[in-house]
């Protein structure tokens, strides 16, 4: 009997089986658990695409593989169970009966997720109201669920080839699930096959990055799952020989072996060389590219960018011509995104050799050349790809980001750097999706060139050698704080959530606090501020603050399991614009950072406009549970066991201390400081600090033992123990 | 030992009746062949004997006393082969027995040699069980009902798989045990209760048709068997069945058993087949 | 008798099947001592008795999964047509029962050993701490009745289908992992690991381990149970039955 007549019998079989209509209802209901019951495993999960679309459908995603697996092998093992193997394998040929039972399976699990993708969605609608992206939604459920499930249906048919026994395929299935649901697998969205993770969704900027990168590890995976099932081909016993015995049988299929091997080949290849997440440490080591660098004598008169965008496939290409003061002498170094990829370096007509080093420091990748000796100024160098998310930060997938609704590179994403002290002028045409609005350094785009495709070239200059450039559909507001004008940008959708939290407000409220308390900023030539709205990681500078959506959590503050109170996130935003990048930068002892201070002044602002009660029972307590728990910890009592864990596990405490020093106990010493001062004396303590830091240099940074002397105070009249 | 079962009745809960009102003793020694088609309850009789159902009604004595009161004393004296039944496949031949003999409370360690030996085991005995061919697994059975020389032997179809020279083989085996011990054999195959019973039970329908000795059964035959030679089989006569037939050059020639012998048929020599089938189709 | 409980034990435990059981339970206590119990649990030590007892409680479902899925085999097709010869010996339905609760015992207490092997290791190792004669007894207040408990059940449910056996391991897996954190929870990690939190700390700034009258009369319940569902499945067993 051919196979199609065989798969048409199963298909039909299984479509009649009751376990197999108990199962498909079970996963239709699966999503509903994603609903009720998630994990929050980031910060920000308050976006409502999350809760709606991310959760239940991952979810399913996890429930339907185990069910879909679950059935596999009662499937897989009934024809033995029931002594019915010698009978079916007369007629027809096991490999023929597997692969045909399979693919009914396959089909079955595909129809159900169709079904369960097609049931949702009227709720997704209407829980989601205009934000809703039905392309989106379908988009994200086939790609997470369904690969998923088939992915379940076919490592357990290929184990139990293997093994042809139910019960070890039960052991070994387990035990690969538990690989994916691992606390190894935790963040690593390329080992996670069973529960796929997705990275943050965002209501206001819809980008189709987590789709990119969701497919294509369900095709590394699908990659391994199909290479191990027609592996397990050659494994089906035939003639009552054992495993070994039918390998090597089977081995004379060579077909199926070449396949096999392509696939698992493929997936490894695919893994291996996979474009979204650099290679980079895993934690941040504190390591920056050019510490080990000495700049060149050279500088850049001016450099001009050509960028082209690609919203379809993610990437984009640039041009970046540079005009050099005096030639570089010796080796140079160019530092790019890894997601790049040079395709020509050109001195003045003249082809340049390069040799890229794949190492990736500070979440660059150098490239060494020389120039040929030449009286020439221009350096162009052509380079394209999709800039790679830092593989410390995997997790906040809109990092770097180029859509149709979304674009951004964050910091070092998009253009490279040389190594030079200084570049006096830069230009930039960058080539967008028409609809978008495009900020360069977080001041709006106004140069344009209409191109007739639907895209538009917009034309910038800039003067120093940061760059950040990000286009979306967003909105300016200006606030006017003192003397100081506040360019409030967020996404034209989001304008409900600044009024519904008064972002305005609480910005203007704290800016003033801070002018008050600490004192002016100094240290910018315009007095203008830019709080630009993005999605990922966040960015503070001397002029700029981004925050993310996420500040602002959608549910109430009973679900909020970081306690984050309303505005919270946004002013310790305003603050870190004193402390941080002010005059209040602290030294990063082991019990002192910035930190503290933006945390005390949260609760100052808090206590003025709340009161005591509120600052009590929001803050104080939360803290000083904080710091009770952290000196109960049993390597805190004992620090001398710490030498014998592994260095993962220091690192890990190492980190919980510091944050809970940072954003507890510190902020708890200020306070207590300012108890046996007085407020007014400890508000002069602050003035006086910060412009003494002012007026002496911008590098001084104070230390703790600074801070006792400004109070007159010791170390043990501030211990909480 | 003594065997004792009057009046017995089995109804399952399906409602099926297994067994009507059987009544059947059986002493000290004797090779008792139960004969019977499917489904005529011989495995019910068997269950019944070795205290793996209770009858519905009557009763089953053993040695003057109601058997279910003394299945210990019962099951250390008994072999019991079913018609199928599985085996530890992990076990090897050797430890398999040993561990049939342990559970019978055997303390002779040379018993498990002795049964290996006598059901011709002995190249298998070191062999896994998942290894052996259907006719050894039997073979096996056979063995681990045999350890310990149990008095009474119950086996349901033990020959089925075995070669004939196998068959033949332990139908003297359990002759030999049949000098002292009472040995119930159901089986289908006629000839091994034909060589080695002193004793047959035809039952028929949960119902005894027939209990003594072969030879008397094949008198009981006697005028009900016959031959005769026909052109086609639509001359074949009513109320008759066929036993056997050959094609000959004149046709086909039948031999028949019936109640009423037509006048055209020959008078033949009747076998324990002929009588069994006989005293089956008389019923009907 | 102790003959057959060796033959039966040889059948589970000198299989690929067990071995495989243990390896994955060997990789789950490993992965849970790793992953929670070195960082101490409720503030304690990673070797006090508390971070024992939470650890023998975690892995405590994965192990019971184990005997669950021996015992069930128990039930399997092919143990009933093996049974019909078994059944003709001379042995009562309460020694076969007990033979196999024997097994079951055996096999449990190869997987606890092994995988307490694994804590206790890394301390003699890394830790240099050699004092273990503490964590004998609370072992077997929290693994004892577990298994009582439930592998009393599953021979109960077992009796009635096989695959209640698989039911009543997904139901395992869910107490262990959602269960209750009172002093009736049945595995304990979850009881274990906020108990401490309750009581009053020594110089050492952790709590003296002391059982929780509430936690031990649980245990005895639960042994109780388990004897109850025992006696009634011997008892089942004894009724007249149809072969």
């Amino acid at each position: 009997m051919k196979l199609l007549s065989i798969y048409k019998l199963e298909l039909k079989r299984l479509m009649l089986s009751k376990p197999v209509w108990l199962v498909c209802i079970l996963c239709l209901f699966s999503p509903l658990s994603g609903y009720l019951y998630y994990k929050r495993t980031w910060t920000g999960d308050a976006m409502l695409t999350q809760l709606y679309i991310a959760y239940p459908v991952l979810t399913a995603a996890l429930v339907g593989s185990l069910l879909f697996g679950c059935i596999s092998i009662y499937d897989a093992g009934r024809i033995r169970s029931y002594k019915a193997d010698s009978i079916i394998a007369s007629f027809i040929s096991p490999v023929i009966y597997s692969t045909a039972r399979m693919l009914a399976m396959l089909t079955i699990s595909s129809m159900a997720a169709v079904i369960c993708s097609l049931l949702y969605l009227p709720f997704t609608a209407v829980r989601l109201g205009h934000i809703f992206n039905p392309g989106f939604y379908l988009a994200y459920f086939f790609i997470f669920t369904l690969p998923t499930w088939c992915m379940s249906v076919l490592f357990v048919n290929g184990i139990y080839n293997i093994t042809q026994r139910t019960d070890l395929s039960v052991i070994l299935y387990a035990l690969l699930c538990c690989m994916s649901l691992s606390k190894f697998a935790e963040n690593n969205y390329f080992m996670r096959w069973l529960n796929p993770i997705s990275g943050l969704l965002s209501d206001y900027f819809l980008s189709y990055w987590p789709l990119r990168i969701g497919l294509y590890t369900r095709i590394i995976w699908i990659c391994f799952s199909a290479g191990l099932w027609l592996f397990s081909l050659m494994c089906i016993r035939k003639y009552q020989k054992n495993l070994i015995a039918s390998i090597w049988k089977g081995i004379k299929k060579v077909y199926i072996l070449i396949l096999a091997a392509a696939f698992i080949v493929s997936g490894t290849c695919l893994w291996k060389h996979q474009p979204f997440i650099d290679h980079g440490p895993e934690d941040y080591d504190f390591k920056y590219l050019w510490d080990d660098y000495l700049y060149d004598v050279s500088y850049i008169d001016d450099s001009h960018f050509e960028v082209k965008t690609n919203p379809l496939h993610g990437t984009v290409s640039v041009r970046a011509e540079y005009q050099l003061a005096y030639p570089f002498r010796n080796e140079t170094l160019l530092a790019l995104n890894p997601g790049y990829k040079i395709t020509k370096m050109t001195y003045d007509g003249l082809n340049v050799d390069y040799r890229t080093d794949k190492k990736v420091v500070d979440d660059l990748c150098c490239t060494y050349f020389t120039l040929p000796y030449t009286q020439g100024t221009t350096l162009v160098i052509e380079y394209e790809g999709m800039p790679t998310t830092e593989n410390r930060f995997q997790y906040y997938t809109y990092a770097r980001c180029i859509d149709n609704n979304y674009i951004t590179f964050g910091e070092q994403g998009l253009l490279p750097e040389l190594n030079v002290s200084n570049c006096l002028a830069s230009t930039i045409d960058v080539t967008i999706p028409g609809k978008l609005s495009p900020y360069l350094n977080y001041k709006a785009m106004t140069d344009y060139t209409d191109n007739g495709d639907g895209t538009k070239t917009w034309t910038g200059k800039w003067e120093n050698d940061f760059v950040d450039f990000t286009a979306a559909d967003m909105v300016t507001d200006t606030l006017t704080a003192s003397d100081t004008d506040i360019n409030l940008i967020y996404q034209k959708d989001f304008e409900k959530t600044i009024k519904d939290y008064n972002v305005e407000q609480a910005i203007c409220e704290a800016y003033d606090y801070c002018l008050r308390h600490i004192g002016e900023l100094k240290y910018t030539d315009e007095k203008q501020l830019a709080f630009m709205q993005k999605s990922g990681v966040t960015y503070v500078s001397p002029d700029v603050i981004e925050w993310t959506e996420d500040y602002f959590p959608s549910y109430t503050s009973a679900t909020n399991q970081n306690n984050i109170h309303k505005n919270d996130y946004i002013i310790l935003s305003v603050v870190s614009k004193w402390t941080r990048y002010g005059g209040l930068r602290c030294k990063n002892e082991e019990l002192w950072s910035s930190i503290g201070f933006e945390y005390y002044s949260l609760y100052r602002i808090q206590k003025e406009k709340y009161g005591e009660l509120y600052v009590k029972k929001y803050y104080i307590d939360k803290w000083q549970e904080a710091v009770d728990s952290q000196s109960k910890k049993f390597y805190n009592r004992h620090p001398e066991y710490l030498k014998y864990l592994p260095e993962r596990y220091q690192q890990s405490i190492t980190a919980e201390n510091n944050e809970t020093n940072f954003c507890a106990r510190l902020p708890l010493m200020i306070i207590k400081a300012e108890k046996l001062v007085g407020s007014e004396k400890m508000d002069e303590i602050i003035r006086q600090m910060y412009s003494d830091c002012i007026s002496e240099d911008l590098l001084k940074q104070i230390s703790f033992k600074d801070f006792l002397d400004y109070c007159g105070l010791s170390k043990e009249a501030l211990s909480l123990d | 030992m003594q065997l004792d079962a009057e009046n017995v009745t089995m109804i399952y809960p399906s409602g099926k009746k297994a067994l009507a009102d059987i009544s059947f003793h059986a002493q000290d020694n004797g090779f008792i062949g139960i004969l019977g088609p499917n489904g005529a309850g011989k495995t019910t009789l068997m269950k019944l004997l070795i205290a793996g159902l209770i009858p519905t009604k009557g009763k089953i004595m053993l040695n003057g006393k109601p058997l279910l009161s003394q299945e210990k004393k019962l099951k250390s004296q008994l072999g019991y082969l079913p018609q199928s039944f599985g085996l530890y496949d992990e076990l090897t031949v050797w430890q398999f027995l040993d561990y049939i003999s342990a559970l019978k409370g055997i303390k002779d360690r040379k018993a498990v040699e002795k049964v290996i030996e006598k059901t011709g085991l002995t190249e298998y005995k070191k062999v896994r069980i998942r290894n052996l061919s259907g006719g050894q697994r039997q073979r096996v059975g056979i063995a681990q009902a045999i350890t310990g020389d149990p008095q009474l032997l119950i086996l349901d179809e033990p020959t089925v798989g075995l070669d004939p020279e196998e068959r033949v083989r332990f139908r003297n085996i359990f002759s030999d045990m049949a000098q002292d011990k009472i040995v119930l054999l159901s089986t289908h195959i006629v000839e091994d209760v034909q060589a080695a019973c002193s004793r047959v039970l035809v039952i028929y329908d949960g119902m005894i048709l027939y209990d003594g000795s072969p030879s008397d059964l094949i008198c009981k035959a006697k005028g009900h068997v016959g031959t005769f030679t026909a052109a086609s089989e639509r001359d074949l006569p009513d109320k008759c069945h066929v036993i056997s037939k050959i094609n000959v050059s004149d046709g086909i020639q039948y031999r028949i058993v019936a109640h009423q012998m037509p006048f055209f048929t020959q008078d033949a020599e009747p076998t324990l087949e002929d009588a069994y089938l006989y005293c089956i189709h008389r019923e009907e | 008798m102790i003959k057959a409980f060796w033959y039966e034990l040889r059948r589970f435990v000198f299989s690929w099947f067990f071995l495989i059981m243990l390896l994955a339970n060997l990789v789950y206590a490993w992965y849970t001592f790793t992953t929670d119990i070195i960082q101490g649990i409720a503030y304690t030590a990673p070797f006090s008795v508390w971070s024992f007892c939470t650890f023998a409680g975690k892995i405590l479902p994965f192990e019971i999964a184990a005997i669950l899925l021996i015992q069930a085999q128990y039930y399997s097709k092919q143990q009933k047509t093996a049974e019909k010869l078994i059944l003709a010996a001379p042995v009562t339905d309460t020694q076969i029962q007990f033979i196999r609760c024997a097994v079951l015992f055996a096999s449990f207490i190869i997987f606890v050993v092994l995988t307490s092997a694994v804590n206790i290791i890394f301390f003699m190792c890394c830790f240099h701490y050699y004092s273990f004669s503490d964590y004998f007894l609370p072992c077997i207040l929290v693994t004892v009745p577990c298994f009582v408990f439930i592998s009393s059940l599953g021979s109960l449910l077992g009796r009635i289908h096989q695959s209640l056996i698989y039911l009543l391991i997904i139901i395992s897996f869910a107490l262990g992992f959602a269960g209750s954190t009172g002093a009736y929870d049945l595995f304990g990690s979850r009881f274990f690991s906020s108990y401490p939190l309750t009581l009053p700390v020594n110089n050492d700034g952790e709590p003296d381990f002391t059982y929780n009258v509430i936690w031990l009369a649980a245990r005895g319940c639960y042994v109780i149970f388990g004897i109850i569902f025992m006696a009634v499945n011997i008892r089942w067993k004894n009724k007249p039955r149809l072969a």
